[in-house]
């Protein structure tokens, strides 16, 4: 892959690997300076290798979910790449007319065989292209009379037998290879996805279906699904490259295929292939579109209704396109994973924070006898930086491993017959090493700031840190604060990187790693600047949140960026309450709970009045992210600071169960007075579960959305024909066939006028479209439908807007059945959809949102660009963008036969009878008219496969994400570890009182418990609220089909997994502590 | 196995003898060996073959120099501690042969521990943590919580009920120390040499405290302790060295 949040990958490798070096050169600075403080560090690692274990696990999570996700896109990039190579083989460029560019109707696509050969004179003897052949390409029915089996859209493709062999032979599914000129008479070749469909062999005969005539052909090879093996019309500018899910093909002499789709001496493609073979050949594209552009720009070219075709770079295109649909993955990957990344963030400092607790002693003596509180400092990133090299490797490693298994599971998942190539560039190993060993790094360093500070003869007697009123709880609150800066800092990057500008989102993570270094270049910057910080640290830190807040306000103002604005306004929140805590006497407890709430608020505000008070700004996918870490902090903030009252309420229902009560009191009081661990443990386990849950409600409410009946208009059987089969009376067709039409109530036919599109055009605006709206409008190519009166009587697709005047949906239906000059156009007009961003040719109606429930009613034009005929439609509706099946306009066939006659391909919607099963009608409908080519499907089945598809991306997705609960289970694994160290006299105390030793153990499951069990109820509780502001958004959706689901069961799994794992953790402390010796214990110090 | 020898005995005071001589033996020793397995696999004999009687309501301090084993005959009487070998008593319960389970409830109805650190755990209250053992012992929250305050006012400190320890000077961590030692209305009181930590002052006054609630409460106390001072303030004196008792003293004879 190549880029990432916008910038290339070079670029963010050459910047995290100076950073990196910047961290290496630290710590080799105190090797070569401080041996001994370096030595001191390094000897810390084995001396408790259990706990060792569990920091690198903890710390290699961030290196693997960043590895995972790039080699995700590496892997998705090179298997599309090799499908690129295999499915266009030699071909490098095609010469064909481009549909897009002049909304082309079928005939105009077809040029003369004098074409190819003037083409073929012109470019004789031209040392860079190796090999060309016209080729004739249709779609055409097929059928295996014998199985019994069809395929309506075949693609036929005619290639000329002297100029084939130049490509080299064909591969056949047998692993051989076959020479076109060995096809003896009456032979066809077929591809591997025909063969299977049809069920044919060598040998077998198949017959193809093309302008209402049969033609027997015997198989002669099963070849391999290639563009010249068929697979040409996914393969040229009139398709999207080369096809990800195979196509059925069938190849004869371009001779034949002129006979079959009845257009003697006419070609709509040259195929080219450049010197060199099918991989360097590609590097020719531009010398080769220079020599041939020429030939067809001139005036003398001989071309149909004097649309010309031109050359497209089609390899080259489709690497692209490879690249980035591996970039697309890893962005959502790395996106997805910032939760994780976040947890692992706090989890780092956790066991930092952790570690320092345990060795405060040690440290004090170290302090007593001589050493600097930088000497602790360098000690621990002495220390870290092992561990983090060992961890980063090992996340590394393991991260290649998730990559490949993600990627074979999406694989499988969406069918997609791509050749699947594992790969991991070293530019992406080396960023993903960089970025996690430079996130830990930097992360223990700023635990070590914290850690290093403490009071030598406290800490040589192992006693609380002495604190006097004024500072009480400021040293917790600063390091959060630095914390959370850090995180924001982090988030912020890639978002200004996106969003404003890649080098400025480069700046700040330069600005932000240089901050995070200030304290050590205490010595050379702050003494000759004069900032003597001191005390007055803690102003520093307000001023620079209150500014920082402020700045990204503004910024997200005047860029219309969501994120940087809400960042800021919660920024410059956190700058108020810790400058009140420094400049006032008011207890934490309130400043904090009233900070909490205030960003509780302004996080979960219904959009509508986020909108109304700050402005409309624009948000995207980053707003999941940034929106999740901003509640949790404030959620985690309010518990923490209030969690006494949970114990109230605790302690009076364990009351009722009064064996267990001391345990339970136990379990609570030990995180309440741990503020800082307590709140980073629970703060990991919000985040993942608050991510998870926001996801599982979208999804199972989007997907039960779409797969309701009502998204496919009560309807329950699609019952699509051939292009070469012209069906428009579906009853009679089966009862000529001898089937029986018992089983169908309803028949709607639905015709698309034209298989390349229609023209329309809206020619009336609503009164709420501004002048912007119409200066923009043009016309767009669309897909246009017309329905028989027996659909629009008996459809009842939902509509999201309704035009005034009507009542209901059911309204509107019934006026297109009474009135052919009405219309209703699907979501996707009006919803932003796009071509690419860059070359917008698809019709969009203007003045009407996706929020919108009422439209006035709009005319649009509606246009044959061959016949130059035009009709007025009015719309009166816009489909509900649940109805996934149905795109484009919708009128009546009144309105439509004007322009196209009976239309290009004939679709039924049945309704079945009572009782009748839907799927046994549907292959009664297909076995009666297989030689028709008519497919027959469930409506239900195909809601299912495509809901089957979508789920299984997303559970894949939250499966990655949920890589995020490892941390928050780990992290309590290092609490209750250290717990039971730390605690070790007080467990001796307990069992001489009478704490027999399962009550112990009790007490450190029901710890564990509590934490995780707050933690993921908050986190959920958050995302509850989050998902049911989403849903009742018009940002995310405008449909009225969407109602809020709660997956209870996906949220039981989650979270049952994620508690039972932290129990299971927590087991061995816990069952550890229950077997502290009572004497020993109470001896402990 | 160590050898066991006879200590030698001072005579008891008729004080004691009045006093004592007729009250039931509520812990005896037979026996009591203790020996410790050290790091490279040494063996430490930590009591060499200890026989001990006290009777219901004495004072009995055990003293004796660093390493004689005083702490040790402490956790092995109150069932703290494993023995190696031999027999205790308590209330004519052989204790070392319970398991962890009754052992651990025997003590939680019958015993209160006083120690020199206080082991009073931080994230409690005075309250909560005195409460703790009425808790343990399934004494209904409301009530333990009555009982709780109360003892704390027996030792004086009920106003600082809902101070934490951190919050508490030394003397009054003892006291809340105390108070939870005696919170169920223990038949026996051990206390690890309670003074250890405090100044002269409050030595003294939690020394009147434990004499006033034994006599009052007709409890048994056992201190450990290196204070000749607080020895001089109980009825018998059990000195130790080297695992063994080597002589008893009668402090109310002198």
């Amino acid at each position: 892959m190549d880029n990432l949040f916008g910038l290339s990958m070079t670029t963010i490798m050459i910047v995290l690997a100076s950073i990196f070096a910047i961290c290496l050169a630290s710590v080799a600075y105190v090797a070569l300076r401080n041996r001994l403080v370096f030595m001191l560090g390094l000897r810390n690692i084995p001396r408790r290798r259990a706990q060792s274990v569990l920091i690198v696990v903890g710390l290699m999570l961030a290196s693997l979910i960043i590895t995972a996700s790039l080699a995700t896109g590496d892997t998705i990039d090179r298997s599309i790449t090799a499908a690129v190579y295999d499915g266009l083989g030699e071909v490098d460029e095609i010469v064909a007319v481009d549909i897009d560019d002049e909304a082309a109707t079928r005939d105009q696509l077809y040029f003369s065989f004098a074409e190819f050969e003037e083409l073929e004179a012109e470019l004789e003897g031209n040392p860079n292209v190796d090999a060309m052949t016209p080729a004739l390409t249709d779609t055409v029915n097929v059928y295996n009379r014998e199985a019994r089996l069809s395929e309506p859209t075949t693609s036929l493709a005619g290639v000329s037998v002297e100029r084939v062999g130049a490509f080299g032979p064909y591969e056949t599914v047998s692993g051989g290879s076959f020479d076109f000129s060995d096809l003896g008479e009456g032979q066809a070749l077929i591809n591997e996805e025909l063969a299977d469909n049809v069920d044919a062999g060598v040998g077998d005969t198949i017959t193809i279906v093309a302008q209402g005539v049969e033609h027997d052909y015997e198989v002669g090879a099963v070849v391999k699904t290639t563009i010249l093996g068929g697979d040409l019309q996914g393969g040229g500018p009139q398709g999207g490259g080369v096809s990800l899910s195979s196509r059925n093909g069938v190849v004869v002499p371009l001779t034949g295929a002129q006979r079959i789709v009845g257009r003697p001496g006419q070609i709509n493609y040259i195929l080219i292939s450049n010197t060199g073979d099918e991989k360097s050949g590609a590097a020719l594209t531009d010398e080769v579109i220079t020599a041939v552009s020429p030939v067809f720009e001139s005036d003398e070219a001989q071309v149909t209704n004097e649309i010309k075709p031109r050359i497209s770079p089609t390899k080259l295109n489709n690497l692209e396109d490879a690249e980035e649909i591996g970039n697309i993955f890893s962005l959502i990957f790395v996106v997805f994973g910032l939760f994780s990344i976040a947890a692992g963030i706090l989890l780092i400092f956790l066991i930092f924070v952790m570690l320092a607790a345990e060795r405060r002693p040690e440290m004090g003596m170290a302090r007593a006898v001589g050493m600097k509180r930088s000497h602790l400092i360098q000690q621990f990133i002495s220390e870290g930086m092992a561990y983090d090299v060992g961890a980063a490797f090992v996340g590394t490693v393991l991260g290649v491993g998730v990559a490949f298994l993600l990627v074979t599971i999406m694989i499988n998942l969406f069918e997609v017959d791509i050749p699947l190539e594992y790969s991991v560039s070293p530019r992406s190993l080396i960023v993903a090493l960089c970025l996690a060993m430079s996130l830990t790094f930097i992360t223990i360093f700023i635990s070590s700031l914290n850690t290093s500070r403490l009071n030598i003869v406290a800490a040589i007697a192992d006693l609380p840190q002495p604190t006097t009123r004024r500072r009480r709880g400021r040293g917790e609150i600063a390091v959060g604060f630095v914390l959370t800066l850090y995180v924001l800092g982090l988030i912020t990057v890639p978002i200004i990187a996106l969003t404003i500008n890649a080098l400025a989102g480069l700046a700040l993570l330069l600005v932000m790693f240089v901050g995070a270094l200030i304290p050590v270049l205490r010595r050379t910057l702050y003494r000759p600047l004069g900032l003597a910080l001191g005390q007055h640290r803690g102003h520093v830190f307000s001023v620079m949140a209150l500014v920082g807040g402020a700045l990204l306000m503004l910024l997200g103002q005047s860029g219309d960026v969501l994120a940087l604005f809400t960042m800021g306004f919660s920024l410059f929140v956190l700058g108020v309450v810790f400058f009140l805590t420094y400049l006032t006497k008011i207890p934490g407890r309130v400043l904090w709970t009233v900070a909490s709430l205030v960003l509780l608020v302004f996080w979960l505000l219904p959009t509508d009045v986020q909108n109304t008070l700050f402005g409309e700004l624009n948000g995207d996918f980053e707003m999941f992210f940034v929106s999740g870490v901003f509640i949790v902090i404030a959620s985690t903030l309010f518990l923490v600071y209030n969690a006494d009252l949970l114990l109230t309420v605790l302690t009076l229902i364990a009351g009722r169960f009064s064996s267990i009560l001391p345990a339970v009191r136990m379990a609570v009081v030990y995180p309440l007075a741990s503020r800082l661990r307590t709140g980073l443990t629970l703060a990991m386990f919000s985040l993942i579960m608050f991510a998870l849950v926001v996801m599982a409600i979208l999804n199972t409410s989007f997907l039960e959305a779409q797969s309701s009946d009502e998204a496919v208009g009560g309807w329950d059987v699609l019952v699509t024909t051939s292009p070469n089969t012209e069906i428009s009376d579906l009853r009679g067709a089966i009862e000529a066939g001898g089937g029986s039409t018992d089983e169908l109530a309803d028949v709607g036919r639905v015709s698309l006028a034209s298989l390349f599109g229609s023209e329309a055009e809206q020619v009336s605006w609503p009164s709420t479209a501004d002048a912007e709206d119409e200066a923009d409008t043009e016309s767009g190519v669309v897909s246009l439908w017309a329905g028989d009166q027996e659909f629009l009587e008996n459809n009842r697709m939902p509509l999201q807007v309704i035009a005034e005047g009507y009542a209901d949906e059911a309204a509107v239906w019934q006026a297109l059945a009474e009135d052919p000059t009405l219309a209703v156009v699907d979501a996707s007009t009006i919803t932003g959809f796009t071509n690419d961003g860059e070359e917008d040719v698809t019709f969009r109606i203007r003045g009407v949102d996706a929020g919108d429930n009422t439209m006035e009613p709009i005319e649009v034009a509606l246009r044959n660009p061959l016949a130059g005929e035009e009709t007025r439609v009015t719309v009166i509706g816009v489909l509900d963008e649940t109805v996934i099946l149905a795109t484009g306009v919708f009128t009546s066939q009144q309105a439509v036969e004007p322009l196209y006659g009976d239309g290009d391909l004939n679709q039924f919607f049945v309704n079945t009878t009572e009782g009748a099963d839907d799927k046994e009608v549907a292959k009664g409908i297909e076995s009666t008219l297989v030689e028709q080519g008519v497919q027959g499907q469930s409506l239900q089945e195909i809601l299912d496969d495509i809901q089957a598809q979508q789920e299984g991306f997303l559970y894949l997705l939250e499966g990655f994400m949920s890589l995020g609960l490892v941390v928050g289970v780990a992290s309590l694994g290092v609490i209750s570890l250290r717990a039971v160290v730390e605690r070790r006299q007080q467990i001796g105390m307990l069992r001489a009182v009478g704490f027999r030793g399962s009550l112990v153990s009790l007490a450190f499951m029901l710890e564990s418990g509590f934490i995780a069990f707050v933690g993921m109820g908050a986190g959920i509780l958050a995302a509850f609220m989050l998902s049911y502001n989403l849903l009742n958004s018009d940002e995310i959706s405008g449909s009225s089909q969407i109602h809020y689901v709660i997956p209870w069961g996906q949220i039981m799994l989650f979270a049952g997994l994620a508690f039972v794992a932290s129990l299971i953790m927590t087991w061995f402390p816990a069952r550890a502590a229950s077997r502290v010796p009572v004497a020993e214990a109470l001896r402990y110090e | 196995m160590a050898i066991a020898q006879a200590p030698t005995k001072e005579t008891a005071s008729d004080t004691w003898e009045a006093r004592f001589k007729e009250q039931p033996v509520v812990i005896e020793a037979r026996d009591l060996v203790k020996v410790y397995q050290s790091g490279d696999g040494v063996d430490v004999s930590a009591l060499r073959g200890v026989n001990v009687q006290v009777h219901k309501g004495e004072m009995v301090a055990i003293m004796g120099p660093s390493g004689c084993g005083k702490t040790t005959m402490l956790n092995c009487l109150s069932g703290l501690d494993d023995v190696t070998s031999g027999q205790i008593l308590i209330d004519g319960t052989d204790i070392s042969t319970l398991s962890d389970n009754a052992r651990t409830d025997f003590r939680a109805r019958n015993m209160g521990f006083v120690f020199q650190f206080y082991n009073l755990l931080p994230v409690l209250n005075a309250v909560e943590n005195v409460e703790l053992p009425l808790l343990v012992s399934g004494v209904k929250p409301s009530l333990a919580r009555e009982k709780s305050l109360a003892a704390l006012d027996v030792v004086g400190v009920r106003n600082w009920a809902g101070h934490r320890p951190a919050q508490l000077s030394g003397g009054q961590r003892q006291r809340v120390t105390i108070a939870r030692a005696l919170v169920n209305e223990p038949a026996i009181v051990w206390a690890d040499e309670p003074t250890g930590d405090l100044d002269s002052k409050n030595a003294d006054d939690i020394m009147s405290l434990m004499q006033q609630l034994n006599r009052e409460k007709h409890q048994t106390f056992v201190i450990v302790t290196h204070d000749s001072g607080v020895g001089a303030r109980t009825n018998r004196i059990i000195h130790m060295l080297d695992g063994l008792i080597v002589n008893e003293e009668y402090p109310d004879a002198a």
